[in-house]
């Protein structure tokens, strides 16, 4: 009898799949895959995918891998595990900061951002035995090199001090909007930028409480709550802003604002903050009582510093170099900024080739230099 | 597709069982053949199918011969023709094209080579229909793994296949238990083995070696009985039995024991036909070893033809040897613990020659392993607590602690017993396919 029930559920268990495939309409895509093979197909239309994702990680946390895709899994958050591709790849990046800080023959800074891993380290699983890239070690090892050549931003101990605060997403490789306020506070003193703002001077605006980011895809782990995406108003002064995106199709998008918060609606919080990040952003700032101009440099984690830095600049410009095609590099003049900024995080500056777009830049010519 | 993928367990497996139940009794030998060509031609195509179906057609009228032939040299012919032909492919495609060697070729080469060999020794008969002896070689679910099966075994059962709920019930559990084995018990040993052996020579330590080893030896065991115990799963499902090829090979307490618990129906088949015309331990001492060293060999060459793996075969047998021939009769009477102790470390040890890419490396394993090196790393630490439940399951699988366990409690309490089995058949599918996809 029970010998019989067991048939008859297993029976139910593994036909109810199909069944539900056959009534949805995906059986017969599956069947008969247009370019694709079997087995990519059936996963593609299996139902609930994200809930098979969060119980295959749930299922491994409890069995003690607390590490997957590449993401540590800590109690309340997620954090990138920082895998370097190699200590060339580490030199080359430097040695073209160098390089290219000899060419511009302007005031150049390097600001390293150490991920939430190199700071939090006491919440990382298995914090006496995992595999943890030292990065302080590798921040003071660029540093030193760098000595003569530029002026070298250390964001890490501002950071460390505030590690108990909400400064990197939970679910995101990124700093947060706060983590963003304490690398400009450090940032600030090393541009030479007079008056650095406290954090009351800004208005907070939380647009979203249920945010998850990437990290989230790669370890979908339920326990880790959402993030929250702040937005920072500053409070003091009218300033009106110019925002343009540049994408390597030469195809513009213009805001007249730093928060187009209407792309909240097309998917995700995050592009909201600086409309999200492009190959070039140029945000020209309006009524702004200082003539400065800063080119950065760097990578997605701009979006958490630059709203406070851009208090200090009448033109601020953005380089995402890991994604710019070098045919949109010919309309930026880097002689034409009082200040040129390399910032990265440390996992990008570590894990590839960051700067090779901008190889372009030959020796300025009397006409560039203005 | 392959018997671990979502399209067999969700699609092929639901299809084939209602097409086979909805076939009269008579067609269904038939009807399973057909569903094993099926399957084959979705994993190795029409070249695999080809092949597949010329090595077993070649056989089957091989043996008619040789059944319809009084000439004792035309006998004998046949059997070296067939012999030839099947060793012929599984060695060629072994030592010319390791790397497209098509699924289940050594067990369907053997199964049907042992058909012949069967004929010729009068153990089974032919018939004209070929499509139960077929059946026998191609029958899906053992082809990647095996077991090794025999016409007498075999053959008879295929003459009443019945779709039961009782066997459905009993098959499905194996199945979804063998699924379990193969998808996160060996799949997870083989991943920690992987990220193990990743562990540069000059970092790792004595612990980082011994994980290695066991997470391999548990990687082989749990995929090969992953896959046999399907195979006796969907057996059951269509209606018949095959038989066991791992019977806690972790319990032996010798080498030669564990050479008869591991693979079983390959060492079987290598002792029925290899070893005892040989002359088996007859004889003297010179073809005693010698007839142990083939035996050894051709169980480790069901791996594959690696140096490593051959001399995994020698090494094994050299304890074979010693536990036959040179150890005094009263090392049988030392506490079963210690001898269990002593088959669990060689065999343990022994996974150096598999853990090697080529023999080089498994050397130096081995110079690590005697000249020393630290005790312990970080990095074996972290695998090992990150995989402490899967390690954790496989030592009670190798010992044969939950069968026991399932098998006490299904006697003292049978009803919430046979409730727990429905629960953990739930369980082991959601589970699974949460790994799968």
């Amino acid at each position: 009898m029970y010998k019989k029930l067991t048939g008859m559920l297993f029976l139910v268990m593994v036909a109810v799949i199909p069944l539900w495939l056959f009534f949805t309409g995906g059986f017969w895509e599956i069947l008969f895959p247009e370019q694709k093979k079997l087995e990519e197909a059936f996963a593609e239309h299996f139902p609930a995918n994200a809930f098979w994702d969060r119980l295959r990680t749930g299922l491994n946390y409890i069995g003690g891998s607390k590490e997957q895709n590449g993401v540590f899994i800590a109690e309340d958050m997620l954090m990138l595990n920082v895998q370097t591709a190699g200590q060339d790849v580490i030199d080359s990046n430097a040695t073209q900061v160098i390089e290219l800080s000899l060419r511009f023959e302007r005031p150049v800074y390097l600001m390293l951002i150490p991920t939430a891993s190199g700071i939090q380290q006491s919440k990382v699983p298995y914090n006496n035995f995992a595999p943890l890239y030292d990065q302080r070690a590798l921040i003071d090892r660029i540093y030193r090199r760098m000595a003569g050549n530029l002026t070298v931003i250390d964001v890490y101990p501002a950071l460390f001090n505030h590690q108990s605060e909400y400064i990197y997403y939970r679910t995101d490789n990124a700093p947060t909007g706060m983590g963003g306020y304490y690398i400009y506070t450090t940032a600030a003193k090393k541009l030479g930028l007079p008056q650095v703002r406290g954090i009351d001077q800004f208005d907070v605006e939380h647009i979203d409480f249920n945010y998850y980011g990437d990290l989230y895809d790669l370890a979908p782990y339920n326990a880790v709550p959402a993030d929250r995406v702040s937005l920072y108003h500053f409070a003091r002064g009218r300033r009106g802003y110019i925002m343009t995106h540049h994408d390597n199709r030469d195809s513009i998008r213009r805001y007249y604002t730093l928060y187009p918060e209407y792309r909240q609606q097309l998917g995700d919080s995050m592009d909201v903050v600086l409309g999200g990040v492009s190959p070039i952003i140029d945000i020209q700032v309006e009524n702004s009582q200082y003539n400065r101009q800063l080119l950065i440099f760097g990578d997605h984690t701009v979006q958490s510093y630059l709203p406070f830095l851009l208090v200090h600049y009448s033109r601020v410009t953005f380089v995402e170099t890991a994604q710019v095609a070098p045919e949109l590099l010919t309309k930026l003049n880097p002689w034409d900024y009082s200040q040129i900024l390399f910032a990265y995080s440390v996992d990008r500056f570590v894990s590839g080739e960051q700067l090779a777009a901008l190889s372009r830049f030959a020796a300025p010519t009397a006409v560039q230099k203005g | 597709m392959g018997l671990c993928s979502l399209s067999f367990l969700y699609l092929f497996l639901p299809l084939s069982l209602l097409v086979y139940w909805a076939c009269p009794l008579g067609l269904r030998p038939k009807a399973l053949l057909f569903l094993s060509f099926v399957f084959y031609y979705g994993t190795e195509g029409w070249m695999g199918l080809g092949l597949m179906v010329f090595v077993l057609l070649s056989d089957w009228m091989l043996a008619g011969r040789l059944l319809g032939s009084r000439n004792a040299k035309l006998r004998q012919a046949f059997v070296a023709c067939a012999v030839v032909k099947n060793i012929g492919i599984f060695l060629g495609y072994h030592i010319f094209a390791p790397s497209h060697i098509p699924l289940g070729l050594g067990v369907y080469c053997l199964t049907s080579l042992g058909y012949v060999l069967d004929c010729y020794h009068g153990f089974a008969i032919w018939g004209k229909d070929p499509s139960r002896v077929l059946l026998m070689s191609a029958f899906f679910p053992k082809l990647p793994a095996g077991p090794i099966v025999y016409y007498g075994r075999m053959v008879p059962q295929f003459f009443s296949l019945r779709v039961t709920l009782n066997n459905i019930g009993e098959g499905g559990s194996l199945f979804l238990l063998g699924l379990f084995k193969k998808v996160i018990l060996g799949d997870s040993m083989a991943v920690l083995f992987q990220s193990l052996h990743e562990i540069p020579k000059y970092e790792v330590s004595l612990l980082g070696i011994w994980s290695m080893l066991v997470s391999l030896s548990f990687a082989l065991y749990f995929t090969l009985w992953g896959f046999c115990q399907m195979a006796e799963g969907l057996a059951l499902m269509f209606g018949f039995r095959i038989a066991e090829n791992f019977n806690d090979p972790f319990l032996s307490q010798s080498i030669n024991e564990f050479f008869g618990r591991f693979n079983a129906t390959v060492n079987r088949f290598i002792r029925r036909h290899v070893y005892m015309p040989l002359g088996g331990a007859k004889g003297g001492s010179p073809s005693m070893v010698c007839n142990i060293l083939i035996l050894s060999v051709c169980m480790a060459s069901w791996f594959g033809l690696r140096p490593n793996i051959l001399l995994w075969g020698i090494f094994l047998s050299l304890f074979v040897m010693i536990e036959g021939y040179l150890l005094p009769r009263g090392w049988k009477n030392i506490a079963s613990f210690f001898q269990w102790l002593y088959c669990a470390f060689v065999i343990q040890f022994s996974m150096v020659f598999w853990a090697g890419d080529n023999l080089s490396e498994s050397f130096s394993y081995l110079r690590i392993l005697f000249r020393g090196a630290s005790g312990m790393d970080d990095r074996s630490i972290y695998l090992l607590v990150s995989n402490y439940l899967v390690l954790i399951l496989c030592c009670l699988f190798a010992l044969g602690l939950p069968r026991k366990a399932a098998l006490l409690v299904k006697r003292i309490f049978p009803g919430p017993a046979a409730i727990g089995e429905i629960l953990l058949n739930f369980l082991l599918l959601t589970s699974v396919t949460a790994y799968l996809l």
